[in-house]
């Protein structure tokens, strides 16, 4: 098997964006070995991008980084936004100098984070009869035994989490 | 118009509960050593989960139970399941847990509260050996797809390597490349196109469809919220699959109250103080002398699929395991789980205009791994759904789309099943270092496969080894052990270990010097997709 070196960066011009969640975007970059040399500084502008049917709600938010600097998460406060997002550097003598921007997708469809005041099911005529939380009449009852036997339904083991796969530690 | 069955009108107040299992491992192989610990995951779910879930078919099937189940078997897990190597391991992993099992009903002997779960394991051991050598022929697909042809069981499959589709999203081709291979490596291995697909991790982001599309799938799943904040908001919740907007594919979401039932470790079933403890283990209990046949060679205590106590509650001081009992409490839960689908369904119809269906999806590896029981757990509930009611059917969402075609059209929501709803848990200041090298490394495979044409076998071969060191790297599992904190090396040396393998051959091509030793060599190591075609990374998808 090859040496398992492997570069921190790459000596490119490229910006790339994750949407993290509806709220947060995680941006990094790679840019030229010699441009990283030079540089005092890097800036990074994050710019909501204007359009009729999504005007901005923030103003542009404008980020100092070090020169060594290859990523960060941003915040952002409209998933149904999309942001422009601006790398650029500043040298030695205060000169700024634009490296590249790139436009972000729209982090979410529509809606806002995930909460629990949206209900699981509705039609327009039934939504004031439904429980707006659970979707469902509030005599339903997840927790009711169908036959009523000694055993407690409901133990727990603390700590304990069910909902992941296959752990890889499950050897140690 | 639109709710009305294909095949005639529904029965009021009657629905569906889609069952859904998801069986996934990475695809972890070691030729180049006679033992690595990690290949100790496909082992054990092997003889916990899979070969338990086909007894489970196999005994429905000779009772004639007719039941539609919905199973992932991810094209990694496939893969592995399907190699001489890693099966040939097996049948020596399940050799020694006979002999283990074999000393401990002697050891057990004087120990009545033990002896007689030592003699559930020899059984159980046993029985399982008979099935893989002698029924299956080491062949466990082979198995499962008996169970589809058979109607009982729809299988469906999975990224190709399980790669977590939202953060690749910036490059459609390797999305792409992660659904088609996907289906043509499902097509090899069960003679026929998949028509579903369990996505990644739950994965989806808006616009994926398209490729989902292009690729023949007809569904596909999201978390809750997929489409409780879909655009518009779906007019039967999650009770009822939507068209993604723009294509004729559907998605399906998961019910809350089912998932919480089994997933929750404050509400679930698998918690029951009376079920087998998953953490007390006679690998790590009994002493170092007796049990070092059956670890790691070097030492390292392993879990050996022996336990003898249960769950019990909080305290560290555990009794002793009663299989009996514990099945008993299986029984009831299954009862419990079926009873609140009852009300479930009866509450649903009433306000729905179609019978509504109910997806449930789970880890395949939560029954009988994690959860001893749940194999039983599932036996007693598809029982009882044939025997003790009639107002749930088992149904699989192929059923469903074809007795009701026609359904709402929406734009499902950025999500996946991850805590926190999102891509928190693959992209946190503990894995995010490695999309830097994916991005780089899908950019120059995009590049390589447009510009390159190969006329000769070394070039042609480089060029695939390229794409499978690259979807082993883009495997949602590294960065998922990277935040989860356990088994962290194995997880950064394996990614690091793609990105180099990718790296040099990217540049060995691009330097017109291929080291045929060094190609070979991985070859024989990384060998998953025997038909890999680089040229998937060569499409000219539309743009969106």
């Amino acid at each position: 098997m090859p040496d398992l070196q492997i570069p921190r960066t790459y000596d490119d011009t490229a910006l790339h964006i994750i949407p993290r969640n509806p709220y947060q975007l995680f941006v990094f970059w790679d840019i030229p070995f010699r441009v990283r040399e030079s540089a005092l500084k890097l800036i990074l502008r994050v710019t909501p991008f204007r359009t009729v049917s999504t005007p901005a709600h923030s103003p542009a938010v404008e980020l100092e980084l070090s020169s060594d600097s290859t990523g960060r998460y941003c915040a952002v406060d409209n998933p149904e936004q999309s942001y422009i997002i601006e790398l650029g550097w500043v040298d030695r003598e205060n000169g700024y100098h634009s490296l590249l921007s790139v436009r972000s997708k729209a982090a979410a469809a529509s809606r806002k984070n995930r909460s629990s005041d949206h209900p699981l099911l509705y039609r327009t005529a039934d939504r004031d009869t439904i429980d707006p939380v659970t979707g469902r009449a509030a005599s339903f009852d997840t927790t009711r035994k169908p036959d009523s036997g000694s055993t407690p339904l409901l133990n727990v083991r603390p700590g304990e989490n069910f909902s992941s796969r296959l752990k890889p530690g499950s050897t140690y | 118009m639109m709710n009305q069955p294909k095949d005639g009108p529904a029965t009021p107040h009657r629905g569906y509960l889609a069952l859904i299992l998801h069986a996934h491992l990475p695809f972890v192989r070691h030729p180049e050593v006679t033992y690595m610990m990690e290949e100790n995951w496909l082992f054990e779910a092997i003889t916990e989960t899979y070969l338990p879930l086909l007894m489970l078919l196999n005994n429905l099937r000779d009772d004639t139970i007719s039941l539609r189940l919905t199973m992932s078997l991810t094209p990694t897990l496939c893969s592995m399941l399907s190699d001489d190597l890693l099966m040939e391991r097996y049948r020596r992993h399940l050799d020694r847990q006979i002999e283990l099992a074999e000393k401990e009903t002697g050891r057990t002997a004087r120990q009545k509260d033990f002896h007689r779960t030592a003699l559930m394991y020899m059984n159980r051991f046993t029985g399982e050996r008979y099935l893989f050598d002698r029924l299956l022929d080491g062949n466990i697909l082979k198995g499962f797809a008996s169970f589809q042809e058979a109607g009982m069981l729809e299988i469906i499959t999975c990224g190709a390597t399980h790669g977590y589709l939202p953060t690749m999203q910036h490059n459609p081709n390797a999305v792409y490349a992660q659904l088609a291979v996907a289906a043509e490596s499902y097509h090899a291995l069960f003679n026929r196109p998949p028509t579903g697909i369990w996505l990644p991790e739950c994965g989806y982001y808006p616009g994926l469809e398209k490729l989902l599309e292009r690729t023949g799938f007809r569904y596909f799943f999201t978390e809750t919220h997929g489409l409780v904040f879909a655009e518009p908001p779906p007019q039967y919740g999650v009770y009822a699959p939507v068209y993604c907007n723009g294509t004729s594919v559907a998605a399906f979401a998961r019910d809350p109250d089912s998932s919480r039932a089994v997933w929750s470790a404050k509400e679930g079933y698998p918690g029951d103080p009376a079920y087998r403890d998953f953490y007390r283990d006679i690998g790590f209990d009994l002493d170092i002398d007796y049990i070092q046949p059956y670890i790691d060679p070097i030492g390292i205590r392993v879990n050996t699929g022996i336990k003898y106590h249960r769950i019990t509650g909080t305290t560290r001081k555990k009794k002793p395991y009663d299989h009996e009992a514990a099945l008993r409490v299986a029984v009831e839960h299954a009862g419990n789980f079926m009873f609140n689908r009852e009300q479930q369904v009866q509450y649903l119809a009433s306000i729905m205009d179609r019978p509504p269906v109910i997806v449930a999806p789970y880890d395949a590896e939560l029954f009988g791994h994690w959860w001893y029981e749940g194999p039983d757990w599932l036996n007693f509930l598809i029982r009882k759904i044939t025997f003790e009611q009639s107002r749930i059917t088992l149904i699989t969402p192929s059923d469903y789309l074809d007795r009701f075609p026609e359904n709402q059209v929406c734009t499902p929501s950025f999500s996946s099943w991850g805590e926190g709803g999102y891509s928190d848990v693959w992209l946190n200041e503990n894995n995010d270092w490695i999309y830097r090298h994916l991005h780089h490394m899908e950019e120059k495979m995009v590049a390589s496969a447009r510009t390159t044409h190969p006329s000769d076998e070394l070039t042609r071969r480089t060029l695939n080894q390229m794409a499978r060191e690259l979807m082993l790297a883009e495997s949602s599992d590294w960065a998922f052990i990277m935040k989860t904190g356990t088994m962290v090396n194995y997880a950064i040396r394996r990614t690091k270990e793609h990105i180099a393998n990718f790296l040099r051959l990217h540049d060995d091509l691009q330097k017109n010097r291929i080291d045929d030793n060094f190609l070979s060599l991985l070859e024989s190591h990384n060998n998953i997709f025997p038909d890999m075609d680089y040229s998937v990374y060569a499409k000219n998808l539309f743009q969106y």
